[in-house]
This record gives structure tokens, C-alpha cells and sequence, in this order.
């Protein structure tokens, strides 16, 4: 995958392991309330070396199969992260994660950053479709596949963990090639 | 990972009726079952291709071996009246959520008796009550009607579909119908 990524004026996407882990770290503990309802590794414990193990099982993954997730900035700003991972996937499947620090939501950098790789991924990557996983009461995450036409197909049940390391469900959208409006 | 315990190496079904560690029969037995089941197999599994052979059967009993009790995919046999008549198998086991799903399939002239539906059964009992897992999963070509029929029958519950998910071994593409039975539900309905 490319190493950056213009999704348009404001939007910047930067493979994740080119940002300073101090600087992931900072944001990360600004928003632990925020992403700990539904990441389990927000804690408060996660640290700048958890950071950098992060940031080195991301660089192994680019050695390898050169996929890795991305830093988002926004008007230059580091706002929060966006991966897509899969694309070795026999059926061509690829799923997509992402978290934006709380201060920057409401002004679409997510679901501009969500369709600037699905675009990727259709027209460079011939992937076949595009998966998104969210808690069903995570409603601004899911949101976001619905606002861009991804169709709700079922559920995972107890497959995801909070920091309090209780389950989560998680709700299944797709949008598959044939679908994809461009 | 390495908490798990090994699955019992003999899970007794029925009178009739036996799961045994999949390396623990003969591959050229097993591989002749797969053979005159082959196209029958193939519609709705990845491996039984035109050219699934022999060696095939020999790989997959020594990678189970070096699996079992340790990762992935924990595969039996069902031997039925002594003879193999299938398999069964735990797959994703160590997983991080504790979830294992159960795949298997049936030589086609002992369908329609109730052995698969048992044989899930008993595994899925032997997964909650001994192996300490968290929740089980079937999944199956939508249009497989006898093996959705078979998850039903056991009491798990439909999830919904994960869409052109499964690959035959015709090469067909296909969506795949997904079904759970989670530890609280099984402890519910055991009493
Ligand atoms: C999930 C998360 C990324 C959603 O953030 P978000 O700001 O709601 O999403 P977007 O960036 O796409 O912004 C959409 C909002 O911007 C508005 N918007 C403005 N310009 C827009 C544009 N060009 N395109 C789309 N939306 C736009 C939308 O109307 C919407 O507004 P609303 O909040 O009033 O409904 C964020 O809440 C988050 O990180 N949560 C915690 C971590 C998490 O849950 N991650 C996902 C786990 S599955
Ligand atoms: C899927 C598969 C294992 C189902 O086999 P099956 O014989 O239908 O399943 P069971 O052994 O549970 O038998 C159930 C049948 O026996 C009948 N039966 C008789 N006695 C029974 C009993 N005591 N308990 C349950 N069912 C009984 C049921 O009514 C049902 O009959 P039906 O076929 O008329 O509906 C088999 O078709 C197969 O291997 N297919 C190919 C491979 C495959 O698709 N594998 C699954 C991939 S996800």
C-alpha cells in the first residue's frame, strides 16, 4: 500500500509507523474515556512502548505483505487511525478499523478517510469487498458504513471485549465491488 | 494459548458411535471414504478437489497431530460401527475470545440418521464442559440446507450471513451462513 494517502484537501493519511510514538501516546490517553467503551486496548496502562510494539508488529506486517494501518491528519493536525487489513484473503476481503480522537468528530474526516480506501482497494487492490465491524451501540461508528451504502448482514456474538474486558457483539456491514457506487 | 487443555483423545456419542483423534486412523482409510465421496464433498468444501489425494490425507493427520491440544484446527474422526464415517473437527482453538467453531461432514450413504447431529452435540457438550470455551460456531453455505438443518437441530442460534465468503472446491463463490451458541445459553438449557 501506497505510504501516504491524499484523501483530499483537509485529509492526510500516513502509514502509522512514520508518527512519533510520543505523539500517538498523547492523543490516545486525551481520549481514553472515549475509545476504551469500545477498543480493549485503550488503558490507561497502554503506554509508549505499548505504542511501539504497535508500531513494530505494523512495520513487520508492511515487510511482509506490505499492508499497514495509517495515521489520520486532519488540516495537519494527528487526529486518530485507519487500517484495512485482508487483502491476502483467499475470497478477496478486506476489513476495515478505525478511532478518531473525540475533540475532531462531527466534521466527516472518517467517513472521508473509510472511502478514500475503499477506493483503494476496489480499483488498486481488485479486492472483491469491504468489511466494517462495530459494537451495535456504537451508533457514530456505524454510521459510517451506513452512510456509505455498506448493507447490515448479521452479527458476531460476544467477539469483541471493552477495557473493562467485558464482551461486545459486533454488528456486520459489507459492501461488496458490485455495489460500490465509486 | 498454551492454558487450554488437550481435548479427550476418545469422546464417546452413542452405542454406535465414536470420535477419535483424526491421526489416530489409517490415512489410506480415511482417503478412500474421501475419495467415494469426493464430488458429493466438494460442493459445499474447499478440499475435496479433483485433486485431493493420498498424501493430502497423510498432511493433514500429521499437522493434527502437531495441532492437538496446542492450535487450530483439533480434528476427529467419527468412527461409526468401527469404521470412519466422517470427521469432526474444533477449529480456531486457543483463540483469544475463547470461540471455537465445529466443522465436519458425513460419508453420504449414512446421512439421515442422526449421527452428525449427535456427534455436534456431544463436541459441542465436551468444548463447554471440558475445554472451557466461551462460545461454539457452525457456519455453511447458505444453501446447505442438511448442515444449517444440523446447528438448528443442536440448538444454536442464526447470526446472520457474511456475504461471498466461502470458496468450494468447484471454485464457486458463495455466502456463508453463520450460527453461535454461547456458554450462557448452553448453561441455561443444560439445567
Ligand atoms: C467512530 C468514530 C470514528 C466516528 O466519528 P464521527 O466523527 O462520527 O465520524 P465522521 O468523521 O465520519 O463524521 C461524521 C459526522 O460528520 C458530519 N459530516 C460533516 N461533513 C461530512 C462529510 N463531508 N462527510 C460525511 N460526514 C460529514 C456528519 O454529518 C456526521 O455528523 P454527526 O456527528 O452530527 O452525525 C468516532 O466516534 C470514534 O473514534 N469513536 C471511538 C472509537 C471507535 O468506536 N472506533 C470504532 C470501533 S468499530
Ligand atoms: C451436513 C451433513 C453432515 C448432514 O448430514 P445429515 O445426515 O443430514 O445429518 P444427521 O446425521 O444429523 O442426520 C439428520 C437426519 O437424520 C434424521 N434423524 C434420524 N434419527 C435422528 C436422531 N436421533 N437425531 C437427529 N436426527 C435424526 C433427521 O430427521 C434428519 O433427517 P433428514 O435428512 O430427513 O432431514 C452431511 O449432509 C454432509 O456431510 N454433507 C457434505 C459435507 C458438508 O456439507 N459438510 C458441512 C459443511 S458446513
Amino acid at each position: 500500500m501506497p505510504e501516504q494517502i491524499r484523501v483530499d484537501d483537509e485529509i492526510l493519511l500516513q502509514r502509522s509507523f512514520d508518527t512519533p510514538a510520543e505523539v500517538v501516546h498523547e492523543l490516545v490517553h486525551q481520549n481514553l474515556e472515549h475509545l476504551g467503551r469500545f477498543l480493549a486496548w485503550a488503558r490507561p496502562d497502554y503506554d509508549v512502548e505499548g505504542v511501539r510494539a504497535f508500531q513494530q508488529a505494523g512495520r513487520e506486517r508492511w515487510n511482509e505483505s506490505g499492508e499497514h494501518g495509517y495515521s489520520i491528519f486532519y488540516r495537519d493536525e494527528y487526529a486518530g487511525a485507519i487500517g484495512m487489513r485482508g487483502f491476502d484473503s483467499p475470497v478477496g476481503a478486506a476489513s476495515i478499523g478505525y478511532w478518531l480522537s473525540a475533540h475532531l468528530q462531527g466534521n466527516g474526516i472518517m467517513t472521508r478517510s473509510v472511502s478514500a480506501l475503499i477506493r483503494l482497494g476496489f480499483e488498486t487492490y481488485d479486492l472483491n469487498q469491504v468489511i466494517i465491524r462495530a459494537a451495535p451501540a456504537n451508533g457514530r461508528s456505524r454510521a459510517i458504513p451506513e452512510r456509505l451504502g455498506f448493507v447490515e448482514t448479521g452479527i458476531e456474538r460476544q467477539m469483541a471485549k471493552n477495557v473493562k474486558g467485558e464482551f461486545l457483539d459486533l454488528v456486520i456491514y459489507s459492501l461488496l465491488r458490485s455495489e460500490w457506487q465509486g | 494459548m498454551t492454558e487450554w487443555p488437550d481435548p479427550p483423545r476418545l469422546v464417546v456419542v452413542d452405542d454406535d458411535t465414536e470420535l477419535r483423534p483424526v491421526f489416530e486412523v489409517p490415512s489410506e482409510t480415511l482417503y478412500a471414504l474421501i475419495d467415494r465421496n469426493r464430488d458429493y464433498l466438494g460442493e459445499f468444501l474447499d478440499f475435496a478437489t479433483p485433486e485431493y489425494a493420498l498424501e493430502h490425507a497423510v498432511r493433514y493427520a500429521d499437522q493434527s497431530r502437531e495441532n492437538w491440544g496446542r492450535k487450530g484446527e483439533q480434528a476427529y474422526a467419527i468412527v461409526h460401527r468401527r469404521r470412519p464415517a466422517g470427521t469432526i473437527g474444533m477449529h480456531r482453538y486457543g483463540s483469544r475470545n475463547r470461540a471455537v467453531e465445529i466443522g465436519y461432514w458425513l460419508d453420504a450413504g449414512l446421512q439421515g440418521s442422526g449421527i452428525m447431529t449427535r456427534s455436534v452435540a456431544k463436541l459441542t457438550e465436551v468444548a463447554f464442559e471440558q475445554l472451557g470455551v466461551n462460545q461454539v460456531n457452525i457456519s455453511a453455505d447458505v444453501a446447505n440446507g442438511r448442515s444449517r438443518a444440523v446447528a438448528e437441530r443442536v440448538g444454536f442460534r442464526f447470526d446472520g450471513v457474511t456475504r461471498q465468503w466461502l470458496l468450494n472446491a468447484k471454485g464457486k463463490l458463495a455466502d456463508m451462513a453463520r450460527y453461535s451458541l454461547l456458554r450462557t445459553e448452553w448453561e441455561e438449557n443444560r439445567t
